[in-house]
C-alpha cells in the first residue's frame, strides 16, 4: 500500500500555515528544523502512516509556505513551542498526539512535553537537548543587506554537519530543502536555538520521550543529549547517539530513524 | 611538502584555480584576503574568479593592505586537516576566526568555505 502526502492549510494564531498529511491513525506531528521547511520530512512520513500514524508535518511560521505570526518570525523557543501546541488544537481534532521534531523542532517537542505534560502522547526529540545553543553570531545579520552570502551559509551550514561519506543526491536534496526560508526567520531560529532552556522544567514531563542524535551532529555536544536523557525522571526517557548518522537524521536515513522511532513507541506501548 | 608553508600554499593555490566550483563563487570578487596559519600568514589576491598574487605577509609591511582576515592557531588547521574537527563547526564558532569587512567575507562566503575545503583535503605529499 502507498501513502500519498497531500498539502492542507490551516489558521493558527491568526495566520495562514501549511502542512502536509499523510496516513490515518494516532495523530503524529514532525517538526522540521531550523531554516528548513516540512519537506524534510517527506522521506519519513509514509514510513510511520504505514505503521499507524497521520503524520502532519506543518511549516513552521516564516518558512516556506506558512505566513509569520503578526509579520515576525519568532525569537523564544517558547513562543515557537505555543504555536506547535495550538497547531494541534487546530489539526489533530482533540487527540492525543505523538511530537517529533528535530534540531528546533527536537527543542520544540521537549518544550511541549514540560509545558503542557498532559498533552502529548509521547515525544521524540533528534539532534536536541534541554538546553542548546551553538550558533551565536548571526544575530546582526537578519537583514540581508548584512549578508549577502547568506545563501551559501544557508547551502553549507544546512548540509556540512551530515554523515559523510553520503549520497550526493541527498547533499543536493538537503540544500534545496533550505532554500524556501528568508533570511531573518533563518537567524530568528538560532537566536531561539540559543534561547532554549528547559533544564529546571524536566521533572514536569509526564510522557515516553526518546532523544536520538547523529554522531556526526557538532551542532549539539553528545553529553547534553545524554544529559538530558538522565535528567527526565521516571524512567520515561531512552535514545543515545546513533553512529553513522548525522544532522539530518530523517531524510540521511529515514527507515532506520523510523525503526528506531517504532521500537522505542512499541516498548513504550503507545503502537 | 611542510604544512603550512609555501609549497603548501602553491598547491593550495593551483587547486583553486583548477576548481570551476571555485571561479564561480569568486567570479565578481575584488579582494585580499590574510590568510593567516598560527604566526605564517600569506597575502591572497582574490579577483575574476581566481588567486591571482599570493606573497607572505607581514605586518605593515604590504602596502596594499588586506580586505579580510581568515586565522585560527596552527593547532586549529592541524584539526580540520585530520579531521578531528568538522569544518563547519570550526567556521561557525569562530575557531577559524574570519575578521575584517565582513561584508566582503559574507558576500564571498561561499569562496571561503571552499578554500577551508581545499586546505583541509590537499594531501601532504602532494
Amino acid at each position: 500500500m502507498t501513502y500519498e502526502i497531500t498539502g492542507r492549510y490551516a489558521m493558527v494564531d491568526g495566520a495562514r500555515c501549511y502542512y502536509d498529511v499523510c496516513g490515518e491513525g494516532i495523530p503524529l506531528v514532525c517538526i522540521h528544523m531550523g531554516w528548513a521547511c516540512s519537506l524534510q520530512w517527506h522521506h519519513f512520513m509514509p514510513l510511520m502512516a504505514v505503521a499507524g500514524f497521520r503524520v502532519l508535518a506543518p511549516d513552521l511560521p516564516g518558512h516556506a509556505k506558512s505566513m509569520p505570526v503578526n509579520w515576525k518570525p519568532f525569537r523564544k523557543m517558547r513562543d515557537y513551542a505555543e504555536w506547535v501546541w495550538h497547531f494541534i488544537e487546530a489539526t489533530c481534532g482533540g487527540e492525543k498526539p505523538v511530537v517529533c521534531g528535530s534540531g528546533i523542532g527536537g527543542d520544540m517537542t521537549l518544550q511541549l512535553a514540560c509545558h503542557h505534560p498532559e498533552g502529548i502522547r509521547a515525544g521524540m526529540g533528534f539532534e536536541c537537548a534541554a538546553r542548546t545553543g551553538s550558533i551565536s553570531f548571526l544575530s546582526g545579520y537578519a537583514d540581508p543587506h548584512t549578508f549577502p552570502g547568506f545563501s551559501a551559509l544557508t547551502d553549507n551550514a544546512s548540509t556540512s554537519a551530515m554523515y559523510y561519506p553520503c549520497d550526493p543526491l541527498k547533499v543536493l536534496e538537503s540544500k534545496w530543502q533550505h532554500r524556501a526560508t528568508y533570511q531573518e526567520t533563518c537567524v530568528a531560529d538560532m537566536d531561539a536555538w540559543n534561547d532554549h532552556d528547559v533544564r529546571e522544567h524536566l521533572h514536569r514531563i509526564r510522557c515516553p520521550i526518546f532523544l536520538y542524535k547523529g554522531e556526526a551532529d557538532y551542532h549539539i555536544p553528545d553529553q547534553a543529549v545524554l544529559d538530558t536523557i538522565a535528567a527526565i525522571p521516571h524512567g520515561l526517557a531512552e535514545g543515545g547517539i546513533a553512529p553513522g548518522v548525522g544532522h539530518l537524521i530523517m531524510m540521511e536515513q529515514p527507515e532506520r530513524l523510523a525503526e528506531a522511532c517504532l521500537g522505542f513507541l512499541r516498548r513504550r506501548g503507545i503502537v | 611538502m611542510h604544512f603550512p608553508g609555501a609549497d603548501f600554499l602553491n598547491a593550495l593555490i593551483a587547486r583553486l584555480n583548477a576548481d570551476e566550483a571555485f571561479a564561480r563563487a569568486t567570479r565578481w570578487s575584488d579582494v585580499k584576503i590574510v590568510l593567516a596559519f598560527g604566526d605564517e600568514r600569506w597575502w591572497l589576491k582574490l579577483y575574476g574568479g581566481k588567486v591571482i598574487d599570493s606573497m607572505p605577509w607581514f605586518p605593515m609591511a604590504n602596502p596594499l593592505g588586506w580586505d579580510y582576515q581568515i586565522a585560527a592557531p596552527l593547532a586549529t588547521w592541524q584539526a580540520l586537516r585530520d579531521g578531528t574537527r568538522a569544518l563547519g563547526h570550526l567556521l561557525d564558532t569562530g575557531a577559524i576566526a574570519v575578521d575584517g569587512d565582513l561584508l566582503q567575507a559574507n558576500r564571498l562566503y561561499e569562496s571561503t568555505h571552499l578554500m577551508l575545503s581545499a586546505i583541509r583535503d590537499l594531501p601532504a605529499d602532494a
